[in-house]
């Protein structure tokens, strides 16, 4: 029970300070709705064509809210921590009675939520925009929240990654910023990946996003279920496995070395 | 209690985050309540409190109440303890009245001190816990430190520039220069003596502490 009374002053503080920048929680969504419009119009383009079987509507439109669903959950996490370092709260949190690992992974709570909200308003706005989302039913629905956390759970490695590295190196976030232009280019946010040449579409495959946008695109546009994208969530998974362990070794590390090097306090 | 002085550098922030473990230590050995520190943080976690030096190490978009109720979750406080716990501790401290509010400098400096108190761990390890404090409220926090240590028979452990605040808050002084130390002294002891701590420099570095008038004089002394 205390593991969730923490986890719920966790994602309480993470909320009261997200919602504290007001402006830019307005411009943050303002942004997010003028893509989505301007990859409808974007779509026109298309004309008649299918991309990876769909309509290139509902293609790009559902392709561009999850990629950008799953890269907020890791700019929110990067950004947990950079702002716990920022604010000197760092040397606190590591004298309390919690363990370091158990806060980071409670740190990870909110932005993984708050990415699952924002997935929530950009797949309505997409359907605002006319995509053909015909896996809106209430399996459907199940089914997206499936793909989404087990692809949350998939990039949560690189999330405590990229923690790792603000604790060690303070300044730049080469983690996320990689991995959002790996997304863009080789995950088929925009267009299918059979269309990039062999070599880049291999690398494609080991990136977690080009996995949850396929099992959201087969949920969300073709109407599959759970049991049609199995072999899409058992690779997410086994990105989890193995990626978790990493990135939390990896912090462990990062901790020890800051803690050694006394530049925990550091921004 | 138990203060530790010393000049800029001479290691006292860094030996109470040693003991915080907020530092790995390079060499030696360093325990708290029999724990190694180095060995075995998360236990000594369990016994300590650190309340860094003006105030920081707080998140500056939460209010006094709100900041406080997060750190007593990650205290292991339960949960339906985190506000009467809060609201206790900002009363002793003197910053109940608002606790709702974002803070200034100085009063997050006592936020900080609420924190240490409001976890109840039997060691406190304060950093300079008056620093940037106005006179009176210099006063009354020297007075609740000592209510806190009296109540909950709490060993606290403060850094400090001021000769006369150690005097006057501390049991035993320790002096401390370029990472080692250089004097112990037990305060009754000191009292005995005319003109108290600032006028026994027995130690080097007492005498040095004493010749660069390191924070505060009471009574109208010059040190």
């Amino acid at each position: 029970m205390r593991w969730f009374a923490k986890a719920w002053a966790s994602v309480l503080k993470d909320a009261r300070i997200d919602a504290s920048y007001r402006v830019a929680f307005v411009l943050e969504a303002f942004d997010g709705l003028l893509m989505l419009v301007a990859y409808g119009f974007l779509a026109g383009l298309f004309g008649g064509r299918v991309l990876d079987g769909y309509a290139p509507l509902g293609f790009l439109l559902v392709g561009v809210a999850a990629n950008s669903a799953l890269t907020t959950a890791l700019v929110y996490f990067a950004q947990a921590v950079r702002g716990v370092q920022a604010a000197g709260a760092i040397k606190i949190l590591l004298t309390t009675p919690t363990p370091p690992l158990e806060i980071v992974v409670l740190s990870s709570i909110y932005p993984f939520l708050r990415a699952g909200v924002d997935l929530v308003v950009w797949l309505s706005a997409a359907a605002l925009l006319g995509a053909p989302l015909v896996g809106l039913t209430a399996g459907g629905v199940v089914a997206t929240g499936v793909v989404f956390v087990t692809a949350a759970v998939a990039m949560a490695g690189f999330g405590f990654l990229a923690a790792a590295f603000a604790i060690v190196f303070k300044r730049g976030d080469p983690i996320v910023w990689i991995l959002g232009a790996a997304n863009m280019l080789l995950s088929g946010v925009l267009y299918p990946t059979s269309s990039l040449p062999t070599a880049l579409a291999t690398v494609g495959q080991w990136l977690p996003a080009t996995h949850a946008l396929n099992a959201m695109r087969d949920v969300l546009l073709g109407g599959e279920s759970l049991v049609g994208v199995w072999p899409e969530l058992l690779t997410l998974a086994a990105f989890g496995a193995v990626g978790i362990p990493l990135g939390l070794g990896a912090l462990l590390f990062a901790i020890r070395y800051a803690r050694q090097e006394g530049t925990v306090g550091h921004v | 209690m138990c203060g530790l002085v010393g000049p800029n550098g001479a290691g006292k922030t860094t030996l109470l985050e040693i003991l915080a473990t907020i530092l790995l230590p390079s060499a030696g050995r360093a325990s708290v309540h029999g724990h190694d520190v180095a060995a075995h943080p998360a236990r000594v976690r369990r016994c300590v409190t650190y309340a860094p030096a003006g105030g920081t190490a707080f998140f500056p978009r939460l209010t006094g109440r709100q900041n406080l109720e997060f750190f007593a979750a990650l205290h292991d406080i339960p949960h339906r303890e985190w506000r009467r716990r809060a609201a206790g501790a900002a009363t002793q401290f003197q910053i109940a009245y608002a606790i709702d509010r974002r803070y200034s400098d100085g009063m997050r400096q006592r936020l900080g001190l609420a924190r240490a108190a409001m976890s109840r761990a039997p060691v406190w390890l304060l950093d300079e816990p008056t620093r940037g404090l106005d006179p009176d409220a210099r006063v009354f926090t020297q007075e609740a430190l000592r209510d806190s240590a009296r109540q909950f028979g709490t060993t606290v452990l403060i850094s400090t520039h001021d000769l006369g605040e150690a005097e006057a808050l501390c049991d035993q002084v320790v002096v401390l220069a370029g990472g080692r130390v250089v004097a112990d002294r037990d305060v009754a002891a000191l009292a005995r003596t005319p003109g108290g701590l600032a006028a026994t420099p027995r130690g080097p570095l007492t005498r040095e502490v004493v010749r660069q008038g390191v924070g505060e004089c009471p009574e109208g002394r010059t040190n």
